[in-house]
């Protein structure tokens, strides 16, 4: 298995969040963190963010006045 | 068109809307603005709908119609309020990490700092970062990161080449965290 790099590691790391690593990409990450701290703990405070903006993302709601007014426009076609 | 087909265009308008709200809002940065664009682009996505054959598609196809109505009517009100410029930012050949920010100098009395930085952070301390990137950096990092839309759908709403799409997102990741960061500092939290 081919050994990769810190940095090589951070950018499938940000690949790996977007679901987008090859396996056999995923297999040479998971062995670089393994024996690499940084970079585990790296991907773990990515992920807490990624997770931290996708929450403040869901908590803006679609307003009422907004559904009303679809429901309307909707009724006119 | 019949009713078929307004019972299925309802059908996906709902499934969409929530994240049409979002992001219009965060395009508009103005409540009524985003409610306007929204029904504005329903109408044209209605006119339009005979002419998208993939169902499956609608959510990025009514995304792209948002995109497009608020660059040809809103984005001009806006640039009143346009945020800083990219090189205010981050310097052109410079990159930005949170983490090696958090973890070298161990700034926070904590066991896990860059966590707790994260969690310190409020709602409204992230919409404010994300209102201050760059419109071309914010649209994907909207979409990509807080919507968790794939690659590829990002890439249709806003007509790029996935490779673009890709390099955007790790910029504006870069600059997102160094627009963090100073928030942080500047609310002490760090």
């Amino acid at each position: 298995m081919k050994t990769i790099s810190c940095s090589e590691s951070v950018k499938r790391i940000f690949e790996l969040l977007q679901g987008k690593l090859r396996s056999t990409e995923k297999k040479e990450l998971d062995n670089h963190v393994r024996f690499c701290k940084d970079c585990c703990n790296r991907i773990e405070f990515e992920k807490t963010l990624k997770e931290k903006l996708q929450n403040v993302s869901k908590q803006t709601k679609v307003p009422n006045t907004l559904e009303k007014r679809i429901a309307r426009l909707l009724r006119t076609f | 068109m019949g009713t078929e087909n307004k019972e299925e265009f309802s059908l996906l308008l709902k499934d969409a809307l929530a994240v049409m709200y979002r992001v219009s809002l965060r395009l508009t940065k103005d409540r009524m603005d985003a409610e306007d664009l929204i029904a504005e682009a329903c109408l044209k996505a209605w006119e339009k709908f005979p002419t998208l054959r993939n169902h499956h598609s609608f959510r990025p196809w009514i995304l792209r119609i948002c995109q497009n109505l608020y660059i040809s009517t809103y984005r001009k009100k806006q640039r009143e309020k346009e945020p800083l410029k990219e090189s205010q930012l981050l310097g052109e050949d410079e990159d930005f990490s949170l983490f090696e920010q958090l973890v070298s100098p161990l700034i926070l009395d904590n066991s896990n700092p860059e966590i707790a930085f994260i969690n310190a952070l409020s709602s409204e301390q992230i919409t404010k970062a994300l209102s201050c990137l760059p419109e071309k950096y914010k649209t994907v990092v909207m979409l990509c990161c807080f919507e968790e839309l794939p690659y590829q759908e990002a890439a249709r709403i806003l007509k790029l080449p996935i490779g673009t799409v890709r390099s955007r997102l790790h910029r504006g990741r870069a600059i997102l965290q160094k627009l963090l960061w100073e928030v942080a500092k500047e609310k002490g939290i760090i």
